[in-house]
């Protein structure tokens, strides 16, 4: 751009050059000091007259001085600008003096140069005239003596590469045939061509069978190796490289080439997995050396296979093949191993924790190693997996047991009920025995379980491992699940048909009651700190919350309340029912005593009384009607003590039946009575369920007969013998009463002859009994 | 799918007839549907007044027109009724089990069970208006002058009989089963006399069992019969084998006390119901008499009766003396096919409604239950015309016809 600018500006101005005179003219006179020294208008007077005008003499002083000083310098300067240039102009000189004297020489080789020219170009002119017609010919002669060079190598060819073969030099041999076989292939027609190249193929199969052969026992070679280390496989593998490359050479696939290497080394493989497999279905041996003889025989090989294949075939295509046989004896290897882990912790007893760990450990550590190894695939997942099947197999073995053990300490329980009898064990007892026992056990399990998570095992601290087992195999499916299948298996007592002994039942609800109260919340917290359940919402909704279990256990302790409750009751029902069945109602003599049944019935009460009042306290959750001081602090003994008479609201009761129409006008006017409603935990209640329906069965068997005077009589009797002493069984006296009369009144309403005793000859014959 | 969503705001906006009340004076025990053959909803109750003059059977009527009962009279005697049942072939055969008081030189009287076969009189037409009795005033039944009386057809005397329980009517022929105390006699009651066909004799082994009640197995041209015992177990006897043979279904200990009433599945073989004194309703499958295949726990006390419902089966009704009568849908365990996938997809409309229902129409619950009663329920039966009506009779001579909810019935029909 500046030369463009540059000529502009000339143009420009050749352009303009009359009117740049006189602007020039008039920038000089507008622009140009007089007093700028370097100036082109510089005009000493000016300047001086200036200077003397504005300043004062001192200044002026030093004005001259300074420019003195510069004349000074300026003179010098000149006078080296002169030196220089002077010697400049000598040097100059010089040189050109110099220059003269070379070129003289130069003229002279020229010469030379020339002549020897005009030598050569005479000798060319001689030999063009000698050698004349002949060149055709000579031309000829070099090419037979070069092809027949060439068909001795051919002819030479076999005897060459047996020789070579022999030697072993097998790059060169096939080197040699691979140049040949491209001529010998293009004449392959030509009959004298056609035994070199047979030869030659016949020699090259041998060679190629040869290197097979090797390649074969390299292959194998690698396994003989691999018994001494993974170090012995080194050399084997570069052979191996080379055999593969010269096959490589001779046409043979990559891929064909693998696949037989991955062929040869699979037998050994499959026997190995199968002595493995063989050793995985029983227990004979140590789960530890089993774990031992995997990780050094097979998981090694493996492991110097894959190495060697892959320094030998790197192909993405092989590595694929690789990958794909070394998952399919992974998965058959997990598979055994996997196999054998859980028959161990299937069936070996509680001190195979320690020993099933540390095969665990083993084999989690050497397939994490052999994971550094083949980044592909999951494997160290998988052997994750492995393991926490096994821990989980573990945690169910450890379930079953505590299965088995509750399974027992109940039917354990059942037989001590039986051959003890009611009055002779202490229910209480037995209750916390069967607490502390099962309480325990759980413990124990726990316990045990935790070798899987110390500190010093490779695979407790993974996350994928705290959270299949610590959460789902222990805290759920062993925990949890057993919490639950003892709740449930106690309730499903209350089921049986024929109802299992009172007792136990009634035990059963108790220890329900208890294990909620005491044991579970403990049990469950426990679990969590042992096994470091972590709070979270993924690990929450993995495990069945302890609110959940509480309400089974509560569910199932009511369940088993009511069963023993139904069962008692059931049993005086049934003698109740037994003995009305069994009596003619209808011909029969007066009245004298109390049925022995009846009497039976309220003994029977009073034993059922003291068992449920060892195991349930006085004071009803519910809050029984009528708690009373009384009565709390009445022994058993006391309880079977009749009704005070002086008691004058209850002696208004009389064992008169009234008629059907006052029940009906008693139903209109009263509360409908839930006659059989649920027992809550308390005494009281409990008991008093019981006696509603003995007498509620009592009701409905009188109303199935039919009664004479004195069957009817007898009933009077009965009901008032059970009126003086049921009172403190139950909670609420009404109903009592009230089912009572009913019985009264049903009696009376199916006696054909209605005359009911008096009063006080019932009393009379009831305070004789 | 329109009319669909039109029935279900009709099934909203529909409230359920109240249950008719018709009352006695006297206790009551029996009853039983009548299966009319103008499909008229009948039931047929029986007194038992031990010290009534005329203890009287009830041929009730109902009307779901006007949602009342009318009702014919006939009269019974002195002999109180402990049972009555109505010919499933005819409606006009009835038997009855009762109770006749003998007094042999005044001061020693006598009960003797005995059973008699009857033949109900042929209305006349027009020849009094019926009386008509609305649930207002149920609690008072009209005077007797109105009475018919019954044809006996005729009873025979049976050897080693004890106490007669109840007769059940063959379901197709001219037969029955009469249960007593001295075992099930298979009586033939064709061409117009009764007679003895076999005597399945209550023997169990050695000990000596008593039967409460009977019911013929309605499949395969009804040729067993099932009694409950009073030891709770359950004895099945196909008739075409002699007596000797003993039962052909054995199932111990189906209740804890006495079982109090069986009752064959009628859609679905081999499926049984029986209640007892523990207050239990076990269904069993004959094929496997060793667990039960459901069983509900709802009555407090003795569960008396139960009867499958004869065209749904998955309902079930029962009545216990803890005076409650419990309609349950047990359809997990009925004949009904459990609702295919393809049923939802076809509608559009309604697919969230319908789903939202889905897991509850599948549940096994209890429908509802009759709290009308304020005694203990001895007898609860289906009307033999009408599957969405049913009858249940208190001790106290109350008798409650009510209807299954219509939010039920619906879901049943649709």
């Amino acid at each position: 751009a500046e030369p463009d600018r540059s000529s502009r500006n000339s143009r420009l101005r050749s352009f303009y050059q009359q009117g740049q005179v006189e602007s020039d003219a008039a920038s000089v006179g507008l622009n140009v000091d007089p007093c700028d020294i370097d100036g082109a208008g510089f005009d000493p007077e000016v300047y001086l007259s200036k200077l003397l005008q504005e300043q004062p003499l001192t200044s002026l002083m030093a004005k001259e001085q300074q420019m003195v000083d510069q004349i000074r310098q300026l003179d010098s300067d000149m006078q080296t600008l002169v030196y220089d240039n002077y010697s400049k102009f000598i040097s100059a000189t010089d040189t050109i003096r110099k220059m003269k004297s070379d070129f003289h020489r130069m003229e002279q080789e020229m010469n030379n140069l020339a002549e020897s020219v005009s030598a050569m170009s005479q000798q060319a002119a001689d030999v063009r005239q000698h050698v004349g017609g002949k060149r055709a010919e000579l031309k000829r002669l070099a090419g037979v003596s070069a092809l027949l060079h060439k068909l001795q190598y051919l002819l030479d060819l076999p005897a060459r590469l047996t020789e070579l073969r022999r030697e072993g030099a097998h790059q060169q041999a096939i080197r040699a045939w691979q140049q040949a076989d491209r001529v010998l292939s293009r004449y392959a027609d030509l009959p004298s061509f056609r035994p070199i190249r047979a030869d030659c193929l016949a020699i090259m199969a041998e060679l190629r069978a040869q290197l097979w052969k090797r390649f074969n026992e390299g292959g194998s070679g690698t396994e003989s190796g691999g018994e001494g280390g993974s170090g012995g496989g080194a050399p084997d593998a570069r052979q191996l490289a080379e055999l593969v490359d010269l096959l490589g050479q001779l046409g043979e696939s990559e891929a064909d080439l693998s696949a037989a290497f991955l062929r040869q080394a699979d037998p050994r493989m499959q026997r190995l997995l199968g002595d493995l497999e063989a050793q995985a279905g029983s227990l004979q041996d140590d789960v530890l050396q089993f774990v031992d003889q995997g990780c050094n025989h097979l998981v090694s090989e493996l492991c110097i296979l894959i190495a060697v294949f892959g320094d030998i075939f790197p192909s993405p295509e092989s590595r694929a093949k690789l990958e794909a046989y070394h998952e399919s004896v992974m998965r058959s290897y997990l598979a055994i191993v996997s196999k054998r882990f859980c028959l161990e912790a299937r069936e070996s007893g509680g001190t195979g924790d320690s020993l099933l760990v540390r095969a665990c450990d083993r084999f989690h550590r050497k397939l994490q190693a052999m994971h550094r190894l083949v980044t592909e695939g999951e494997l160290s997942v998988r052997a994750l997996a492995v393991v926490c099947d096994a821990a989980a197999e573990r945690a169910g073995a450890v379930r079953a047991q505590l299965d088995l053990r509750l399974t027992a300490a109940l039917s354990g329980l059942r037989s001590q009920l039986a051959t003890a009898g009611a009055r002779s064990v202490s229910l209480p007892q037995l209750m916390a025995g069967l607490l502390t026992e099962l309480v325990d056990a759980v413990k124990a399990a726990l316990a045990g379980l935790q070798a899987f998570l110390a500190t010093d095992v490779s695979f407790s601290l993974k996350p994928a491992f705290r959270e299949r087992f610590c959460v789902r195999a222990v805290r759920q499916e062993l925990l949890a699940g057993f919490l639950n299948h003892q709740a449930t298996q106690c309730a499903r007592l209350a089921q049986l048909s024929p109802t299992p002994p009172p007792l136990l039942l009634l035990l059963l609800s108790r220890y329900c009651l208890d294990f909620r109260n005491s044991s579970l919340h403990y049990l469950c917290t426990l679990a969590d700190e042992q096994f470091l359940v972590p709070e979270s919402p993924q690990a929450e909704a993995l495990v069945t919350p302890v609110s959940e279990l509480s309400a089974v256990y509560s569910d199932s302790a009511a369940e088993l309340l009511q069963a023993y409750v139904c069962a008692s009751g059931g049993t005086l029902a049934g003698m109740l029912r037994k003995s009305v069945d069994a009596r003619d109602w209808l011909q029969g003599i007066e009245p004298r005593s109390v049925r022995a049944v009846v009497k039976r019935v309220v003994e029977d009460l009073a034993g059922i009384d003291a068992s449920v009042s060892s195991l349930y306290d006085e004071a009803p959750s519910g809050g029984g009607g009528r708690g009373g001081g009384d009565r709390s602090s009445d022994s058993s003994a006391s309880r079977l003590a009749r009704r005070p008479l002086t008691a004058a609201s209850r002696s208004q009761w009389s064992a008169t039946p009234s008629t059907l129409g006052n029940s009906l006008l008693h139903r209109l006017f009263s509360d409908k009575v839930d006659l059989l409603g649920p027992a809550e935990f308390g005494r009281a209640s409990v008991v008093s369920g019981v006696v509603r329906l003995a007498l509620k069965t009592l009701l409905e068997c009188v109303r199935l007969k039919t009664f004479g005077r004195y069957g009817l009589q007898q009933v009077q009797v009965d009901c008032h013998y059970l009126h003086a002493f049921l009172w403190r069984y139950v909670s609420d006296d009404s109903v009592v009463h009230f089912l009572l009369e009913e019985i009264l009144a049903s009696a009376a309403h199916r006696c054909i002859d209605p005359v009911s005793m008096e009063q006080s000859v019932v009393e009379l014959i009831v305070e004789r009994d | 799918m329109f009319s669909v969503s039109i029935i279900k705001s009709e099934i909203k906006m529909d409230i359920d007839d109240p249950p008719v009340i018709y009352g006695l004076e006297t206790q009551a025990r029996a009853l039983c549907s009548v299966p009319a053959l103008d499909d008229s909803q009948q039931f047929i109750i029986g007194t038992q007044g031990l010290r009534v003059e005329h203890n009287q059977l009830h041929l009730l009527t109902f009307d779901a027109d006007s949602n009342s009962v009318s009702k014919r009279i006939f009269d019974h005697g002195r002999d109180e009724i402990w049972s009555v049942s109505v010919a499933p072939h005819n409606p006009n055969l009835c038997a009855t089990v009762f109770n006749r008081v003998t007094m042999d030189s005044g001061t020693n009287p006598s009960v003797a069970k005995r059973w008699c076969l009857w033949k109900l009189p042929e209305e006349e037409d027009n020849q009094t208006p019926r009386h008509r009795n609305s649930s207002e005033d149920a609690l008072t039944s009209s005077s007797l002058s109105s009475v018919e009386s019954l044809q006996s057809i005729g009873s025979i005397e049976l050897e080693q009989q004890g106490e007669p329980r109840c007769l059940a009517f063959h379901p197709e022929r001219a037969e029955a089963v009469l249960v007593s105390d001295g075992g099930l006699y298979q009586l033939g009651l064709g061409s117009g006399a009764v007679r003895l066909l076999a005597h399945l004799p209550a023997k169990d082994g050695r000990s000596q069992l008593r039967y409460w009640h009977a019911a013929w197995n309605p499949h395969h041209s009804a040729q067993q019969v099932i009694a409950a015992c009073d030891s709770g177990g359950l004895r099945g006897f196909d008739v075409r084998c002699p007596p000797s043979d003993g039962p052909v279904v054995v199932i111990d200990n189906a209740h804890n006390g006495q079982a109090r009433c069986v009752d064959y599945n009628p859609n679905k073989q081999y499926y049984l119901a029986s209640s007892g004194d523990d207050g239990a309703i076990r269904f069993w499958d004959t094929r496997q008499p060793s667990n039960p295949v459901k069983m509900l726990r709802l009555h407090k006390h003795w569960a008396c009766c139960v009867q499958f419902n004869p065209y749904h089966d998955q309902l079930v009704l029962s009545g216990g003396t803890d005076a409650k009568v419990y309609l349950t849908n047990n359809r997990s365990i009925s004949s009904e096919p459990v609702l295919s996938l393809d049923d939802d997809l076809d509608d559009d409309d309604d697919d969230d409604d319908r789903r939202q229902q889905q897991p509850e129409l599948d549940e096994d619950r209890t429908v509802s239950v009759v709290e009308e009663h304020e005694d203990s329920v001895y007898a609860a039966v289906w009307c033999a015309t009408d599957p969405w009506l049913f009858a249940s009779l208190s001790y106290d001579g109350r008798l409650v016809i009510s209807h299954v909810p219509k939010s039920e019935k619906y879901r049943i029909l649709l």
